[in-house]
């Protein structure tokens, strides 16, 4: 049971990591409103903002009320999921959220399949046979996918695939509920723009990951010991170099949804990213306040889910150097 | 006898052929549509954050939010007052009451009857309501009864023959009274009479409506369902409008030529959309009028006409359009743009070097100022750009020196005319200053029925007088430009509207 308790041990670490950052950043966060002046009565009122209606609002949502009363009542609502309500149309942040959320991780999970999927690929086939023309290649087609902002690749896609070759939708979503090509049909074409950059870095990690790890001793010893290639590859090699890469997708995932604004808006997608965009440009403060506990937890629970699978695969990574 | 007999399988022969071809005519023509469904697929950069009318007011959602709603009245091409709910409404004759007939039989799509208690209510809530965005509007009103089940008589403060314009779409858009009990719901879930029912609202996202049977006009809406979606990238409707994920689009003028060359119909909708340069005549420098008359002189609008409406726009010195009746074609261009008079009229002012420089407050990137700061340049005063994401409390308090603001102006042109130029007009930056002879020719147009004779003399006087204010300057016009799928008939073209009467999807 010896793994269990690394895993509990490195959950008490990220733990005490996370609480203090999670307690600065939302304080921070919910400081910038009184800094900002910003106010939902400038969303709501139109050409009726006269000072009286400002005041009115404002005492309706109660922003008049003392900065720690408001940031305590923020907070308590908070750990029990309850985010507050958009200046924009008065609808619970949590569920305005959540609504976006289900877009963005059906195209992000989406996305992370390919990237892993056709990294792994590339970078496995760059590996096995590096220091040809075929190497070659992929590590330049990879350095061109790792400099090509996914919205320049989803106008592409989009231009050939849906305008020019009609199949896919060019805009739009459809839940998984309604039907599995529907739903496919209309992330595809987001996930494959998106993921350009992941297959890029996976790609070239695992390369360099294979290289190194193929040079090893223990591999030369596995090798005259008469173990055959595939089975040094599948279970010594990969294994090994894969630790890395995790890493990256460790980072990856949490960048998918959030960092999705701009693919979100070229393929008409309501989902997280654009929807903290559109809070952002608004001032929709209590919905940026709600995005950045989403992100928070997000990148934690992603980074918490990469440390335990390292830690099994690779247990030296839990002993530090 | 063969000639004829082959003549006979000739043309048994040819009907599948003629079958195939008009069923693959009929395939293509869907564009997308659901098979036997005419279904309308909006993708709107004003997708609503309120479906509350009252909480909407009178901004560009109105138009969406009149796809559940109906309203007490509406406009028709020219810009008059139309049964709606109303079947026709009379005046009292010292004109400060006004009696509503509403129309018998209807009811709201939660089958509460729409009757002059519903009415009643609806205005009531319009004035008073919290968080009403309406209540500006209707300070013509002291109070509203009902007379029977049919009829609403609104009691005025002042003579005001205005009333049936200020009752359209705009303004009066009528909820049912037993949804409307619960406003914060109603917000979210929309309860009307009109031409559609909401059946899902995503907040932000999507609206899915049905078509409404019960609706009074619903014998000339020939759309079953619509999707209303929230508008992506601008760049990104047209494809989606090429690969039929929308039938339909409000338009970036940047991204019209794009539309038109991909084969969509691309046209503009008459409204009274105008932009113009606030100022503050209770601010340094513009205290002094020789300084406005510089500036009047020294905005050059056919450059903000190249650069920034992609051909279709125009220059515009009043808030209304050429062709409306309340344009005034004596003030077609008071202040012609001339350098020379604006740095002569400079000169002549009590300003000179630091004191002429302007800061100029706006809510977002906006390449008019720009030009703005460059024309004023060239005639010797010194602007600042600050963007301000607050702008709009200063703007509305009267705290700002020069700010830009761009309006679609309202269904009754007095109410336009007020907006920008009263006392109390919101759009007014230097309130309560307001021209002399404004207010006198306003009451004179409060006092004129529609339909009197004079009515447009006194409407374009009242124009005229309101064009000497000093705190705004009008710059150029940008209309609103649409798109569409050419399988959707023309829409009518009711100004600064967007109806769906007698439209029809192929």
């Amino acid at each position: 049971m010896i793994w269990v308790k690394r895993i509990l041990l490195t959950l008490a670490r990220s733990v005490a990591i996370f609480v203090p950052v999670f307690l600065v950043a939302t304080f921070v966060t919910f400081a910038l409103r009184a800094i900002s002046g910003l106010s939902p009565a400038r969303m709501q009122l139109g050409e009726q903002a006269t000072p009286d209606a400002i005041a009115r609002i404002e005492q309706q949502w109660g922003l008049d009320r003392p900065f720690l009363a408001q940031y305590w009542s923020w907070l308590t609502g908070m750990l029990r999921g309850d985010l507050g309500a958009s200046w924009s149309n008065g609808v619970g942040v949590s569920d305005l959220i959540g609504m976006g959320i289900a877009v963005s991780l059906s195209v992000a999970a989406l996305a992370l399949v390919i990237g892993i999927v056709a990294g792994f690929g590339f970078g496995a086939l760059a590996a096995l046979r590096h220091a040809t023309l075929l190497d070659r290649a992929i590590t330049a087609v990879m350095t061109v996918f790792s400099v090509m902002p996914a919205f320049v690749v989803g106008i592409v896609l989009v231009t050939v695939f849906a305008v020019g070759l009609g199949w896919f939708p060019a805009s739009g979503y459809v839940p998984l509920e309604l039907g599995l090509w529907p739903w496919l049909s209309h992330i595809l074409l987001p996930a494959l723009a998106l993921s350009f950059d992941t297959v890029a870095d996976v790609a070239r990690q695992l390369r360099t990951g294979l290289i190194a790890a193929s040079r090893e001793n223990y591999v030369t010893g596995a090798l005259v010991r008469g173990l055959s290639p595939r089975r040094i590859f599948w279970h010594h090699v990969l294994r090994n170099s894969s630790g890395p890469t995790l890493a990256v997708l460790g980072l990856k995932f949490p960048a998918l949804i959030g960092g999705a604004v701009v693919t979100e808006t070229i393929f008409g997608l309501q989902g997280f990213g654009r929807f903290a965009n559109d809070s952002a440009q608004a001032g929709d403060v209590p919905a940026v306040q709600g995005v950045l506990v989403v992100s928070i937890v997000l990148v934690v629970v992603f980074n918490l889910i990469v440390n335990i699978v390292l830690g099994r695969l690779n247990p030296a990574s839990q002993r530090g150097v | 006898m063969n000639p004829s007999r082959r003549t006979l399988l000739s043309g048994l022969l040819g009907l599948p052929v003629l079958g195939a071809t008009l069923a693959a005519c009929g395939g293509g023509s869907g564009s997308g549509a659901a098979a036997g469904a005419a279904t309308l697929k909006w993708a709107s950069s004003y997708f609503p954050t309120h479906w509350d009318p009252v909480v909407g007011g009178s901004g560009a959602q109105f138009r969406h939010l009149s796809l559940v709603y109906a309203s007490i009245t509406r406009v028709n091409e020219k810009g008059e007052a139309q049964p709606d709910l109303a079947e026709s409404w009379d005046y009292n004759d010292q004109g400060d009451q006004v009696t509503f007939h509403i129309r018998s039989g209807l009811t709201f799509s939660d089958g509460t009857p729409v009757d002059a208690d519903a009415v009643k209510q609806a205005v009531d809530r319009a004035r008073t309501q919290e968080n009403s965005a309406l209540f500006g509007d209707l300070t013509s009103i002291d109070k509203v009864t009902t007379e029977g089940d049919l009829d609403v008589v609104v009691h005025l403060t002042q003579v005001d023959y205005q009333i049936p314009l200020l009752f359209g779409e705009r303004v009066l858009q009528v909820a049912s009274p037993k949804a409307a009990a619960d406003a914060a719901a109603l917000d979210q879930q929309p309860v009307g009479h009109g031409p559609f029912v909401a059946t899902q609202i995503i907040p932000g996202t999507k609206a899915v409506l049905e078509k409404n049977p019960d609706y009074w006009d619903a014998a000339n809406i020939h759309i079953d369902k619509v999707e209303l979606v929230a508008a992506p990238d601008a760049s990104t409707v047209v494809s989606g409008l090429q690969t039929g994920v929308y039938n339909f689009a409000d338009l970036a003028a940047s991204q019209a030529k794009a539309a038109e060359s991909a084969g969509l119909d691309v046209f503009v909708q008459p409204g009274y959309n105008a932009s113009n340069l606030s100022l503050n005549v209770n601010r340094k420098p513009f205290d002094d009028p020789k300084v406005v008359e510089a500036v009047r002189h020294g905005l050059n609008r056919q450059e903000f006409v190249d650069k920034l409406t992609f051909g279709y726009g125009t220059p515009a010195t009043q808030p209304f359009p050429e062709e409306y009746i309340a344009y005034d074609p004596q003030s077609a261009d008071l202040w012609p743009y001339d350098v020379a008079k604006a740095k002569a009229a400079l000169a002549q002012s009590r300003y000179s070097g630091d004191d002429l420089k302007v800061e100029l407050v706006i809510p977002d990137e906006d390449p008019s100022a720009e030009i703005v700061q460059a024309q004023l340049a060239a005639i010797g005063i010194t602007v600042t750009i600050t963007i301000d994401k607050n702008w709009a409390t200063p703007f509305f308090a009267k705290d700002l020196v020069a700010s830009l603001y761009g309006t679609t102006g309202r269904d009754s042109p007095l109410q336009t005319l007020t907006a920008h130029f009263g006392p109390n007009g919101p759009l007014n930056l230097s309130t309560p200053y307001e021209p002399d002879g404004f207010e006198d020719a306003v009451a004179k147009v409060r006092q004129t029925p529609l339909e009197d004779a004079a009515y447009a003399e006194n409407l374009q006087a009242a124009t005229r007088a309101g064009l000497v204010s000093e705190a705004l300057v009008f710059t150029y016009s940008q209309p609103s430009v649409y798109v569409k799928d050419p399988s959707i008939s023309d829409i009518p073209a009711n100004p600064g509207h967007v109806n769906w009467t007698g439209v029809k999807i192929t």
